[in-house]
């Protein structure tokens, strides 16, 4: 988890990743960041998010976001 | 059969008071009946073509649900290595369905739109090249909103491929989601499980409904009628001529207001109706002209289509295996911001030459979206510049000078984009833009308006700012005015109902003082 | 509850009354007046009730013509000329309609020119008449009369002038917004003035030429229903004839006069003899095909005497009308004499 949040930061700095609950509906992930953010956790977790994962309720908060990596790393 | 007619009016009339007469079961199918009559009226035997569109993602839809109910229930009894290529297979499978019915879809566009661009290029290609081959040039007519609901159709079943929601079994509720009257002229895009459950479930009376329902489409009318086609007078004067200085800019200003005026009033116009039967669409502008940054105007003008190419274009190409690899290899040799760059470029490269190529079968709509994709590209490499010359200067992002700044950039740029937009060709572009720096031309009375109207298109201009302002702020305008007495409120009905009926650019045509006296 | 739904209601009503009052203010302030058949039309209701002797109905060469102001002069007989630019009999027939709802004259006087006038009758010579109308039984039988030959779309308009003019907000002066609120009227009830002389060509025997020229069946029909109407209300009518060199010949005379002792109705047609010969060199602003105030004054003169004798038509006007009519002759005097 604490990896996650380290990527994140590295791509995009200014925003409270640990806090924040609405990181796409409140516009702090466009959707520039989404795909650099796939890219990077491709590479760190290497997992492939495909794009029918590319929901904004798994966007919005890490913990969301995390639990997709789980799903799919296990599939 | 056009927004703005008596047949509309009558049509959206005669349906709200039958659909809210019959029981909430069949309301649905009273709009099913209005929007068969008002594409019917619109583009006669094209209808046709709707239908298919209708029939090819309902069963394109039905079968993928097939596949994946198949792939749920056949997955539990595979052994862990089985399971993979099972995957694949019916994921292989899925793909061929939405291909044949993108096929049917997308092709029926390209072979009506888009037929003459191909084979205009195509002949002169073979002319350049001396190769005496030509192809039979054909025009055809396009059925209403074709460009529109292609895209909604292809989001559908692009939907249910990726498992956003189910297949629907209803071939009515798709019928319905595909053909709803209002949209089809000038959108919204909007997408199945936002739509389809307002426009079928049937909706309750509701008082509220109705009020704002006409508060929008008076608004609209407005902008419509007052601002736009004032505008237009102008615009269409100078346009097309070999005016220059600040006549030509002028043009490609009351151009963009022009647009804007009439697009987004067309929208208030749709939405209103919308209303009017409980169903609210998303709104395609939010106040487009305070970004400040191009991506962010795009994301307030024309909303709906930015959300489409978006969700059905970029994620799909940037997400795509092809992508990711090509930016594996790229970070690989090129580190650093370039690499970060890369990842967006191509993908958006795509999403503009779409978004371009949507608006027109030419090259001269490419152009124009390629031109904001290479203003940009041309942001998005600078930035880390910018940034440096930011801090530097000790420019904050927040200042009120920054702000106006871009918003200013911004307009501007947009500016550039509509000259396109609007010129008769890229050279015709061009030339008027070398004209407005070169050429001494004051004479802004000369075409079509008096001191009077533009006083009218400044009024307009500053009532449409005020609105603006307020849902900039979130404020909800229809709470504001329920709030003031109910004669404020008349009488803001009244004054703006006026300027319709007395300054509105409709009717016989300017010279109605001609036709009376000009015989005797 | 109640109250509140009472309350609304109220409101709403209010608020359409406005809004229909709104519509009938600015179709009066956008209607086109600075125009003769405009300001004919619309004058006729600013006549005092049962004030006017003798009704003159005809098209343009009429009102070019017949002076009320040296009528009274002559005879102290008060007058209006209702005419119209390019009249047809069926027009006229709904003018007169309308004009003897508040008057009743002694003498009703019907220019034959707009028997022939067969050209094609345009809208704008319709809206003339029609927008200057107020809304009335009387003019939604006119509107819906097939021998309008109005398109449903246009006898729409016609309801909702606004839809028409509203494009004049550009051209608006004072003189909109005082005859919006004052009523637009015509100075010379009905005459229109000009001094203006342009010669026509000479052509003493045009009173000789023959023509094809018929008496169609809708303007016996519609002279037909004018005569009827007069003889209704006992009014005695005659068929008059001004001088028109350009517009008038042997044909059309017989015609005329054929018809008119079939019905027993006098006709006099000036184009034989007038005491006070018209100049045609002199009297016309264009070549002969109207009249300039020589001319008219010449013809009234003529008419009056003709009136005079053939009519006893005594009345007592009352010190306003008397004044007006006063004044109007004063002013006619005045602008003939200004250079």
């Amino acid at each position: 988890m604490e990896k996650l949040i380290e990527l994140l930061e590295g791509i995009k700095s200014g925003v409270d990743f640990r806090n924040e609950k609405k990181l796409v509906e409140d516009g702090l992930l466009d959707s520039f960041d989404i795909v650099e953010i796939i890219a990077a956790i491709d590479d760190e977790f290497d997992v492939e998010i495909p794009v029918m994962e590319v929901q904004p309720e798994a966007f919005n908060d890490v913990e969301s976001l995390y639990a997709l990596i789980e799903r799919l790393s296990e599939e | 059969m056009s927004l703005i007619s008596i047949p509309f009016m009558f049509l959206v009339l005669f349906t709200c008071l039958i659909y809210y007469i019959v029981p909430k079961a069949f309301r649905w199918c009273i709009l099913l009946v209005a929007n068969i009559i008002f594409y019917f009226a619109a583009s006669h035997s094209l209808i046709i073509f709707l239908i298919a569109s209708i029939i090819s993602i309902y069963v394109g839809g039905l079968f993928l649900q097939q596949q994946t109910d198949y792939q749920k229930s056949k997955i539990k009894t595979l052994e862990k290595e089985e399971k993979k290529e099972f995957k694949n297979k019916i994921k292989k499978r899925k793909k061929w369905i939405v291909f044949f019915t993108l096929c049917v879809n997308v092709g029926i566009l390209l072979y009506l739109k888009y037929y003459g661009f191909f084979v205009g290029n195509i002949n002169g290609l073979c002319k350049v090249l001396h190769i005496d081959f030509l192809i039979p040039m054909k025009k055809f007519i396009l059925p209403l909103g074709i460009s529109y609901y292609t895209l909604m159709a292809i989001s559908y079943i692009v939907d249910v491929y990726r498992g956003k929601y189910k297949a629907c079994k209803n071939l009515g509720k798709v019928a319905l989601y595909l053909s709803f009257f209002p949209q089809m002229t000038e959108g919204p895009i909007s997408r199945f499980d936002q739509l389809s459950d307002q426009l079928y479930d049937g909706n309750h009376f509701e008082l509220k409904n109705i009020k704002t329902g006409l508060y929008l489409i008076l608004w609209g009318l407005f902008k419509k009628l007052v601002i736009a086609d004032r505008a237009a007078l102008y615009v269409n004067t100078v346009f097309g001529t070999s005016s220059g200085g600040l006549t030509a800019f002028l043009a490609i200003v009351l151009y963009t207001f022009q647009i804007y005026a009439e697009f987004s009033g067309a929208m208030d116009l749709v939405r209103g109706t919308g209303y009017l039967f409980g169903v609210y669409m998303e709104p395609n502008f939010t106040q487009p002209f305070f970004s400040k940054t191009i991506a962010e105007f795009w994301r307030r003008w024309h909303r709906t289509l930015g959300t489409w190419l978006k969700d059905y274009v970029f994620y799909s190409v940037s997400l795509s295996s092809m992508n990711m690899n090509l930016n594996r290899s790229v970070k690989k040799h090129i580190k650093g911001y370039f690499g970060k760059f890369i990842l967006s470029a191509f993908p958006l490269f795509f999403v503009w030459f779409f978004n371009g190529f949507w608006h027109g079968a030419s090259w001269k709509y490419i152009v124009y979206g390629l031109y904001y994709y290479f203003i940009m590209m041309l942001g998005l490499l600078l930035q880390p510049y910018f940034n440096k010359l930011k801090e530097q200067c000790h420019i904050h992002n927040e200042s009120k000078v920054y702000t106006i700044f871009s918003v200013l950039r911004t307009t501007l740029v947009v500016l550039g984009g509509m000259l396109i937009f609007r010129s008769h060709s890229l050279t015709d572009a061009w030339s008027m833009l070398i004209r407005v720096f070169t050429v001494h031309d004051f004479d802004i009375l000369l075409h079509g308006l008096t001191s009077f109207d533009f006083l009218i298109l400044i009024l307009g201009f500053i009532m449409m700012f005020i609105v603006s302002i307020l849902k900039e702020q979130k404020k909800d305008l229809y709470s504001i005015l329920d709030e003031k007495s109910l004669c404020i409120r008349y009488i803001v009905i009244l004054v703006i109902l006026f300027m319709i009926i007395v300054l509105g650019i409709y009717g016989e045509g300017y010279n109605a003082s001609d036709f009376i006296y000009g015989e005797f | 509850m109640k109250k509140s739904i009472t309350k609304s209601v109220i409101a709403f009503l209010v608020f359409v009354f406005v809004f229909i009052y709104g519509l009938h203010f600015f179709s009066k302030l956008m209607i086109p007046k600075d125009e003769a058949t405009a300001e004919i039309v619309s004058g006729l209701y600013q006549q005092k009730k049962d004030s006017i002797d003798v009704l003159v109905l005809g098209d343009s060469s009429t009102y070019r013509s017949v002076n009320p102001a040296i009528l009274w002069e002559d005879n102290k007989m008060t007058s209006y000329v209702i005419g119209a630019s390019s009249a047809r009999i069926y027009s006229l027939y709904y003018l007169l309609e309308e004009a003897l709802k508040t008057q009743r004259p002694k003498l009703v006087v019907l220019e034959a020119n707009c028997l022939f006038n067969t050209r094609d009758y345009t809208l704008g010579n319709k809206r003339k008449i029609i927008d200057n109308m107020k809304l009335s039984m009387n003019k939604i039988n006119m509107i819906q009369d097939n021998v309008l030959h109005l398109t449903k779309k246009e006898m729409l308009s016609t309801l909702f002038p606004i839809s028409l003019y509203h494009n004049r907000y550009n051209e608006l002066t004072k003189d909109d917004v005082m005859k919006t609120i004052y009523g637009n009227d015509s100075e010379f009830n009905g005459f229109i003035m000009n001094k203006k002389v342009k010669p026509a060509k000479s052509n003493p025997y045009y009173m000789e030429n023959t023509s094809k020229n018929q008496l169609d069946e809708i303007s016996k029909k519609y002279l037909a229903k004018i005569e009827n109407l007069c003889k209704e209300k006992n009014i005695p009518m005659m068929y008059l004839k001004v001088p028109g060199i350009r517009e008038w010949d042997k044909t059309k005379n017989e015609l005329v006069s054929a018809y008119a002792q079939e019905k027993g109705i006098p006709y006099y047609d000036m184009n034989f003899k007038l005491k006070d010969p018209i100049d045609w060199s002199k009297d016309t602003i264009d070549k002969g095909i109207h009249l300039n105030a020589d001319g008219a004054s010449k013809v009234t003169h003529e008419l009056s005497e003709y009136v005079r004798e053939h009519y006893n038509i005594q009345t007592i006007k009352s010190d306003e009308v008397n004044s007006t009519f006063d004044t109007m002759l004063k002013n006619y005097y005045d602008k003939l004499y200004k250079e």
